[in-house]
């Protein structure tokens, strides 16, 4: 048996996967690991970081996914993950994902990866898309002028990917003739580059090599100049900073230099179609970018993705809350009719009622987020980014922040995580304190609970009136913030606009999967513990409702909730809204459902509370402090207590001048 | 010899015009980051959408690159004779005067 094991053990390759936004480079990642992938963030950062394994001949690769950048500058943080991963972690091989259909702009990446020292790979993905592009790549051709292999590829049919291993292996084993051809810099740049080289050549630190420095500090590198300027002495790093100050301009030097040597060699590679061509994509555009067209085509499909959530959806989820939540709590009413009574009520009040209940909310989540990634996969999302821009713009904010901040009409932690895709720190921050504004499932069926009830026929009126009323008070936060934190700073709108294409079905399938999984493991962890601790509250000392902590904080608040129309149950209920945001229905009708045996929860709330107390309720709970989960999400998004807290205070006072403003304006109109 | 071009924005060139890049204005951040995608002197660039107001698109490296107006205020092109111009609306070019004015104010 151990002999077996020698013989089956595998050499280890690691690999690192580059490519730009838009090469189809996840497909790749996934194609290769399959499900032996692993999900994460960088040590410290809010990037996210996959890597997994594949097992190909007699190797192990390990396969690193670093996050998608156009190059390697110091602009932003996932570019400094991507090259400090390479240079300081130096895996055998990189591979970079290209899109046969961007040949040029994605040789870009190559440019810099090269110069980093470690062998690369071209995968030439997309070879489909470049042919119905009447685009045709001479790979061979590509590969001898590169002087590095280039393999073609179609990711998403599975093509090439064998040819791409075997490549790896080639490469690890020296078996391919690896000689580089290396991109210099614009030639009237040339001798300053040399003289930076002779100033710092002694004092580069270890790994780094020379000439990449020299680069870095020609293109004005945020990060090298600050390590370099540190390193060298005051003398020498004065004359090294005499050149640069003298070159400004150099950083152009070197990127022309870079589109230069790209040039050379694709010039006898790509055989491009007739100037001009119109391409789907262009026909498609001419709709979907324009500035009125494309925003109804956009309200349109929004209001799609409503319909199909909540027709679809809405029915699954009362058929999993009969069966799931009702039927189990009926089960153990059956079987544990010995065990205690606070142990049933642990059972059935704090883990089904609190968890158990968020978990009905799947249907709808899985269609929503079905919708979305076959919208981003189609790569119609860009266009939506597009044609918000001009709104997003008012808030300071980039077109891309609409799309996190969209999720969030299905469930506000994926909003809080996906504004990782905005790029400005400043940006992102501001996407997230807004995210919790936007009404998350849970706070619609609220709504949807309590208006028929309050308004009868007008109900749906109100509810879509309050949660416009919600998004107004959202811009209106966006502006107010961003002057205030940020001095009202503006967003670059520079973003690519991808060809459209044809759908991936697994791609997709994963995308829902992941955002899935990661709600279901916050209902299964963070909000499971919230509710029975809530649960706890809500019992101790007596082991009734009424008398308990939580009802004795309630009645404490009671003075606030007089300016707001609450009384203590109504206080109760917002705050056991902090589990999970349909939870104050539930609190609601066990604290007043025990008022009067006679007659159902409505007819109860109905006449207990008026209307301008209850719509004063409705607005509180739309701007009130996000679930604990989403709370959990900002803080580990922002790594900052000081925004976590800042989000939590502002909620706090929005949603009660809210609420004040809604109740003693009511109680004139409706008194 | 010294050329002599006539110059002016991208976000003045008629769609479907072709124009090249001669000069990139602004940070350095945002400068470095348009070369990257390609807008380097001596490029070519296409408009594929330009109204006189909001965003565009442009064509460049075989990609559509969306650019706000203010941004494609900050990339120069070089002049030709038949390009035809965009009447940027009266509106947006007053708007970005007055910005321009007030952040040199600032300095």
């Amino acid at each position: 048996m151990m002999n077996d094991n020698l013989l089956r053990e595998k050499k280890k390759i690691t690999v690192a996967l580059t490519g730009q936004p838009n090469v189809g480079k996840s497909t790749v990642f996934n194609i290769m690991t399959g499900l032996h992938q692993h999900v994460g963030n960088w040590p410290g950062k809010t990037v996210e970081r996959k890597e997994g394994t594949c097992k190909f001949n007699n190797y192990v690769f390990e396969i690193v996914d670093l996050p998608g950048t156009y190059s390697l500058t110091a602009n932003s943080i996932e570019e400094i993950i991507a090259r400090d991963f390479i240079i300081k972690n130096h895996p055998d091989v990189v591979v970079a994902v290209i899109n046969a259909a961007n040949l040029e702009r994605n040789l870009y990446l190559v440019a810099e990866l090269i110069l980093l020292g470690v062998p690369v790979i071209v995968g030439l993905n997309m070879i489909d898309v470049a042919i119905s592009h009447r685009m045709k790549i001479e790979h061979k051709v590509l590969q001898s002028a590169l002087g590095i292999p280039v393999i073609p590829m179609i990711a998403t049919k599975g093509i090439g990917i064998k040819k791409l291993l075997k490549s790896i292996e080639d490469i690890y084993e020296k078996k391919f003739l690896y000689k580089p051809k290396i991109p210099s810099i614009r030639e009237d740049h040339q001798e300053v580059l040399e003289r930076i080289e002779s100033l710092i050549e002694n004092e580069t630190p270890e790994p780094y090599k020379t000439k990449w420095i020299a680069i870095k500090l020609l293109e004005g590198d945020e990060e090298i100049t600050r390590m370099m300027k540190e390193k060298l002495d005051e003398n020498s790093w004065k004359n090294v900073h005499e050149i640069l100050y003298k070159h400004e301009d150099a950083y152009l030097a070197v990127a022309s230099g870079r589109y230069d040597w790209i040039g050379r060699l694709t010039r006898a590679a790509i055989i491009r179609p007739k100037v001009g061509q119109v391409t789907i994509t262009r026909i498609l555009d001419n709709i979907a970018t324009h500035p009125f067209w494309g925003f109804i085509i956009l309200i349109g499909i929004l209001g799609l993705i409503f319909w199909l959530t909540y027709s679809i959806g809405a029915p699954l989820q009362d058929i999993l809350d009969q069966y799931l939540v009702q039927g189990s709590s009926n089960l153990i009413m059956e079987k544990l009719i010995g065990a205690p009574n606070w142990f049933k009520g642990l059972l059935i009040d704090g883990v089904i009622g609190g968890a158990g209940t968020v978990l009905t909310f799947i249907p709808i989540l899985l269609i929503f987020f079905f919708i979305f990634g076959f919208l981003e996969d189609v790569g119609y999302m860009a266009r939506a980014a597009y044609v918000m821009d001009r709104f997003m713009h008012l808030m300071g904010l980039h077109g891309k922040s609409f799309l996190p901040l969209f999720t969030g009409f299905g469930c506000n932690v994926p909003a809080v995580m996906g504004s990782r895709i905005v790029e400005s720190r400043r940006a992102r921050l501001l996407t997230i304190m807004l995210a919790p504004l936007i009404p998350c499932i849970a706070r619609i069926a609220v709504l949807n609970y309590l208006t028929p009830i309050f308004f009868g026929k007008l109900a749906p009126m109100v509810s879509w009136g309050l949660v416009a009323l919600t998004l107004i008070i959202l811009v209106l936060s966006g502006i107010l913030i961003n002057k205030i934190f940020f001095k009202g700073e503006r967003s670059a709108f520079i973003m690519e606009l991808p060809l459209y294409h044809i759908p991936n079905f697994k791609t997709i399938v994963i995308f829902v999967f992941n955002n899935l999984k990661s709600f279901i493991v916050r209902a299964g962890t963070i909000i499971l513990i919230v509710s029975i601790i809530v649960w706890l509250f809500t019992i101790l000392p007596t082991g009734e409702l009424e008398t308990s902590y939580l009802a004795k904080l309630g009645k404490y608040l009671t003075p606030i909730g007089r300016v707001v129309g609450f009384d203590w149950r109504m206080i109760l209920a917002t705050l056991t809204s902090f589990t999970a945001k349909e939870n104050s229905i539930s609190t609601l009708s066990i604290l007043y459902g025990k008022m009067n045996e006679n007659g159902g929860l409505a007819y109860i709330l109905k006449n207990t509370i008026s209307t301008s107390s209850a719509l004063s309720f409705l607005v509180l709970q739309m701007l009130f402090i996000p679930c604990m989960a989403t709370v959990v999400t900002v803080y580990k998004e922002t790594n900052s207590w000081k925004w976590t807290i800042f989000n939590i205070v502002f909620l706090l006072v929005i949603s009660t001048i809210g609420g004040i403003a809604t109740y003693q304006i009511a109680n004139i109109f409706l008194t | 010899m010294i050329k002599i071009v006539k110059t002016r924005s991208l976000s003045r060139l008629k769609t479907g015009k072709t124009a090249i890049i001669h000069n990139l204005k602004g940070g350095h951040g945002f400068k470095s980051r348009l070369s990257v995608l390609g807008f380097t002197p001596g490029t070519e660039v296409r408009m594929i959408q330009n109204f006189g107001h909001g965003p565009t698109i442009v064509e460049i490296k075989d990609t559509n690159i969306a650019l706000g107006r203010g941004e494609a205020m900050k990339i120069i092109i070089e002049e030709s004779d038949n390009d035809g111009d965009v009447e940027e609306s009266e509106k947006v070019e007053r708007e970005h005067r007055w910005k321009r004015k007030r952040r040199n104010r600032k300095k």
